[in-house]
């Protein structure tokens, strides 16, 4: 009797540890440092919500929307979203951005957020000033390589007036611009941009992976090589795309790889969720095209170990594509 | 679409010259590392532990386990110190328990190791096997200095993170496995944003411990 007595004794009370629940907390400090106040204006401020930010846009011919929701890493420790997405949309120029502040610098999400939104809006003064005779590809692959250039001086001075290390705005950056048949795409770390076509085939354009481990970027805006990688643009004739998809590592890593998953998310996103793709866990839905909730969803799909901010930012053809 | 996980291993030395206070010691702290994950929801997601000691030999005496099943492993500290074994079953377990990216899966994490030892190696193969560790660069890799005997060369060679716990005290002890703790959250916790080449950025140590330069 003693022994069995014993053998059931219970744990010691230090020893008995229930497993930590995810919390989401409302984050206690300010989205923008103090010293940068005077120097970011709306809409950057506006983005200094723990709660989801939807981006609507169309012009001719096409439809934009897109959402960055807060990861549940941060929503647990009360920290802000660090990713950020923008667009210039016009019916003859539509350039879009996604960008991931670097997580293990506290301000990133500022240098994700100012990264994003120099990335679309010189872009576009670049294309709309350059009166040059040059082909397309090179007045919009110059206006794309420059505004990157310029998203990278300006993180260095809001280092300079924030007394912090460049190093500490670090941000991924997926860049994409169409003007008239030309579609080309920089990035610079990781995200991804998938593109159907308007004959059904999905294929991810560019961004392969940089190094054997999970969550590992080499390089990120502004660093001296992101230039470089910014440089090197993919090119795409646009009359062939219906569809175009960024979206920031919080999308892309769960679904990796993307060339195999790319179809069935494609087919999710324009019709509703059938079957779950792989392990994530997913509900049935009705499209995302043109239905912010329906996003915001989709986007709430839950995977193990999965916990980054997610952006996810569709273009979509309004109109069927004639050959 | 597999789940990737934080490996994370801890190499403790069990040799003769840890007996008593201190093996008794690191043992009460990897209770307590595990406890303390247990605390962290993106640990208890992501976070995987492994225990190997080495002694005359190394053994793993617990294989890769998400830390939601990790049972802390009874050690006894007995016989010479064969460091190379150690750093051999560390690279086999490499080979055999860590997921890397590839075109068609996910990898894990890249993989934290904790090495603790209070002595100078007894073999004489380790060198090769530190030498595979530093060009291959499989995992962020701190090697602890236990006491005022540990061969801090050999850790040297094995790794450019080497920290000195002089004191082998319990509450010494118990202070080092909170940093360990403190550095799987930290690591965990800043997934899909490591840059410069996978380098990490440790939590400061507790005093007592310094990290040497």
């Amino acid at each position: 009797m003693t022994d069995e007595t014993e053998a059931v004794l219970p744990l010691a009370a230090e020893d008995v540890v229930t497993p930590a629940v995810w919390s989401a907390r409302v984050p206690d400090v300010s989205w923008c440092p103090a010293p940068l106040l005077a120097e970011l204006t709306p809409p950057f401020i506006e983005t200094a919500e723990a709660e989801p930010r939807v981006l609507r846009a169309h012009a001719a011919g096409w439809r934009v929307l897109g959402a960055s929701v807060r990861g549940k890493s941060h929503g647990h420790r009360g920290e802000h979203r660090d990713d950020a997405l923008a667009s210039v949309v016009r019916d003859d120029l539509m350039v879009l951005a996604v960008a991931d502040g670097a997580g293990s610098s506290a301000p990133s999400r500022i240098g994700a957020a100012v990264t994003a939104d120099l990335a679309v809006t010189r872009t576009a003064a670049r294309f709309d000033a350059d009166v040059s005779n040059a082909d397309a590809v090179s007045r919009l692959g110059t206006a794309m390589a420059h505004a990157v250039h310029d998203a990278a001086m300006r993180l260095h001075e809001l280092a300079t007036i924030a007394d912090v290390a460049p190093s500490s705005l670090r941000t991924t950056l997926v860049l994409v611009a169409l003007a008239g048949d030309l579609m080309l795409v920089s990035q610079v770390g990781d995200g991804a941009v998938l593109v159907q076509k308007t004959n059904g085939d999905v294929m991810r354009v560019g961004g392969a992976r940089e190094t054997a481990w999970a969550g590992e970027v080499t390089c990120f805006v502004p660093d001296p090589c992101a230039m470089t990688q910014a440089a090197a643009l993919r090119q795409v004739r646009a009359a062939d795309v219906s569809l175009i998809a960024l979206m920031t590592d919080g999308i892309d890593d769960p679904f990796h790889p993307l060339e195999q998953s790319g179809s069935a998310l494609v087919s999710q996103w324009r019709d509703g969720t059938t079957d779950p793709i792989g392990v994530a866990k997913q509900q049935p839905m009705r499209s995302l095209l043109g239905d912010a909730d329906a996003m915001l969803q989709w986007m709430s799909f839950e995977q193990r170990g999965e916990v980054d901010d997610r952006t996810l930012l569709l273009a979509w053809r309004s109109a069927p594509v004639h050959a | 679409m597999s789940l990737r996980r934080l490996p994370v291993y801890i190499l403790a030395d069990v040799s003769g010259s840890m007996r008593g206070t201190p093996v008794e010691s690191v043992k009460a702290g990897i209770r307590q590392l595990h406890r303390d994950l247990l605390t962290g929801p993106q640990a208890v997601e992501s976070a995987y532990l492994s225990v190997i000691t080495f002694a005359d030999v190394a053994i793993q005496v617990v294989p890769l386990t998400e830390v939601s099943n990790f049972i802390p492993p009874e050690m006894d500290a007995t016989g010479q110190t064969n460091y190379g074994d150690a750093l051999r079953v560390l690279l086999e377990c490499f080979e055999m328990e860590v997921v890397r990216t590839t075109a068609d899966q996910k990898g894990d994490w890249k993989p934290l190791v904790f090495i603790l030892s209070d002595g100078a190696p007894t073999d004489t193969g380790w060198a090769e096997y530190a030498a595979q560790l530093r060009n291959r660069r499989p995992a962020n890799i701190i090697a602890v200095a236990c006491g005022d005997h540990a061969d801090l060369a050999a850790l040297r060679e094995t790794t450019d993170t080497v920290i000195q716990m002089r004191d082998m005290s319990p509450d010494a002890f118990r202070a080092f496995f909170k940093f360990v703790s403190a550095s799987v959250k930290t690591t965990s916790a800043k997934v899909g944003s490591v840059g410069d080449g996978g380098a990490i950025t440790l939590p400061p140590p507790p005093p007592g411990i310094t990290i040497i330069p």
